[in-house]
């Protein structure tokens, strides 16, 4: 991580909604490096570098994750607690991303160390505005530990 | 409640017999028969003691006359006190046992034994005490059993709507996804449509067929959940191996271009189900292993059924990818998906085949390996008639 650009986990199953993001993030032409899995059990190999991924190097680690709540096999906030859990991985800020604005998952999204949560609209401009706003906030603006 | 009925009968009766005793006037008759006898008693008493004195000469005229006297009131006051100690006392623990009947104790208390009438009337009214407590366990437990059914049908209906609340929200959820994918794909259509490919643009165009499709399933799968949890089930003797057949024939004309191979079971049996559900449930099964064969062999689906005393346990083998044991639990979770949205199903299948086999008394599990192929099997009840005959071939 550092100058040779900044690694972002981008964990969504929908693979329009990940297209979409990943459109809005090459826009604001910061995340150059984007890795897109699909499901809970793949993003937690990369982060643990297990199954695929046991080679450190093509699993970098990521300087944001942007993790969607409800994934196949293991759901957003398994993995954000497991992520928040670990001592090495818990100060990579976490975004959440789902459709549903329920209250209790916000809360719980929260509780276990999400550090934002984002509602996708459905009109797509305000999506991609969305996560450029992410983007610039968690990618450039603050500043990380490292 | 039969019980409390029959406890209050019991405690009527009592009662209205003690006001029978009371309303008939033998109380009167026995107080004047006690009185009576007290009278007669102090007669002869004096009559004695007039008749010892003249004969013994013992006192003058008069003096004997006077000890007869005083003979005749202390024998009056003898059976008199006798005569209301008799009707007082048994009053008295008359009215302590009524109040404390009163006062909300029910234990029978001592009988005082009295031969005559007013012994009957205190046992009256102890064994009302007795009929009241009686009545009053009775209507105790009744309402025991009241408030335990309330409990059942109240856990019951905070089951159904947790269920309803997560099938509003994964709906409403899976929904929302679907419109922004279509929001966004039209969008991008309608700002890029001049520097858009034709292939580009056709694909996108196909993705919001796939999207639109795959919105009318999520709300079709939707119906049928509200459907099955509505509508009681009409279970009646159905043939399983002629609606595997039926089921498998418009399985195949929807998989066209994929060869099964099924293995029926050699028996005939007879379940008892509604057949139409039965039938929704082996499509879902079916379908399944199609739709998750392994590319590289050809698909194999073997259904083999074992009868038991009382049911019949079913169980659908294919060759496909097989699911990790690891989501077992979760695969009959409500739109539960292990692969990504596509336009052949929502995650719901499995949902409504577990919901149609338990509503009608059978269980349903999965034994599977990864890359070596699903097997789900269910049991479903047999008909009456036919666990009756096992039984009585087994006792042969």
């Amino acid at each position: 991580m550092g100058s040779n650009g900044i690694a972002l986990l981008l964990v969504e199953d929908n693979p329009d909604h990940a297209e979409l993001t990943m459109k809005a993030l090459q826009r604001g032409k910061l995340a150059n490096r984007i890795h897109w899995v699909k499901d809970g059990e793949e993003a937690l190999h990369y982060l643990f570098h297990e199954g695929r991924y046991t080679n450190q190097q093509e699993a970098p680690r990521p300087g944001l994750i942007l993790l969607d709540i409800r994934l196949p096999k293991v759901d957003g906030l398994e993995i954000l607690r497991r992520v928040k859990g670990d001592d090495t991985l818990r100060t990579i800020p976490v975004v959440m991303l789902t459709t549903s604005d329920r209250g209790e998952e916000v809360a719980e999204s929260y509780r276990l160390g999400a550090n934002s949560y984002i509602t996708k609209p459905v009109r797509f401009t305000e999506f991609i505005e969305k996560i450029e706003t992410v983007e610039i906030y968690w990618l450039l603006t603050n500043r990380l530990p490292n | 409640m039969p019980l409390t009925a029959r406890a209050a009968i019991r405690g009527g009766t009592t009662i209205s017999r003690s006001v029978r005793i009371v309303d008939s006037g033998r109380l009167w008759w026995t107080l004047r028969r006690r009185l009576l006898a007290s009278h007669a008693l102090a007669i002869v008493f004096a009559a004695g003691a007039w008749w010892g004195a003249r004969t013994l000469h013992a006192f003058p005229e008069w003096g004997g006359a006077l000890l007869a006297l005083g003979i005749a009131c202390v024998g009056w006051f003898i059976p008199s006190w006798w005569v209301e100690r008799s009707i007082t006392l048994p009053l008295v623990r008359l009215r302590d046992g009524v109040r404390r009947i009163g006062e909300g104790d029910l234990t029978p208390s001592v009988p005082l034994r009295s031969p005559d009438v007013i012994g009957e009337l205190v046992e009256a009214m102890t064994s009302t005490g007795q009929r009241l407590g009686e009545l009053h366990y009775g209507l105790w437990q009744a309402n025991r059993e009241l408030e335990q059914r309330v409990d059942e049908r109240t856990r019951e209906l905070i089951e159904r709507n947790r269920m309803l609340e997560s099938l509003v929200n994964t709906i409403s959820h899976d929904l929302r996804a679907t419109a922004v994918s279509m929001h966004a794909l039209a969008g991008a259509l309608l700002e890029e449509q001049e520097s858009l490919q034709t292939a580009e643009s056709t694909r996108m165009l196909q993705r919001l067929l796939t999207l639109t499709e795959h919105q009318e399933l999520l709300l079709r799968d939707l119906l049928t959940l509200v459907r099955i949890g509505k509508e009681r089930p009409e279970p009646r003797e159905v043939d399983l191996n002629q609606l595997l057949r039926e089921v498998l024939e418009e399985c195949r004309a929807d998989a066209a271009p994929v060869a099964v191979n099924l293995t029926l079971p050699n028996s005939h049996p007879v379940a008892w189900a509604d057949p139409s559900r039965l039938r929704e449930v082996l499509r879902h099964l079916i379908q399944n292993a199609i739709k998750f064969r392994e590319s590289s062999r050809e698909l194999a689906i073997e259904i083999s059924v074992e009868e038991r005393v009382g049911w019949i346990q079913c169980a659908v083998r294919d060759n496909g990818i097989g699911i990790d044991p690891a989501y077992h639990g979760k695969i009959f979770d409500l739109f539960q998906r292990l692969q990504e949205i596509d336009a052949e199903g929502t995650g719901a299948g499995l949902t409504i085949v577990k919901q149609i086999i338990e509503q009608s008394g059978g269980r349903i599990w999965i034994e599977s390996t990864k890359g070596q192929g699903t097997t789900v099997v269910f049991t479903m009840p047999r008909p009456v008639a036919l666990t009756e005959h096992h039984y009585l071939e087994a006792g042969r």
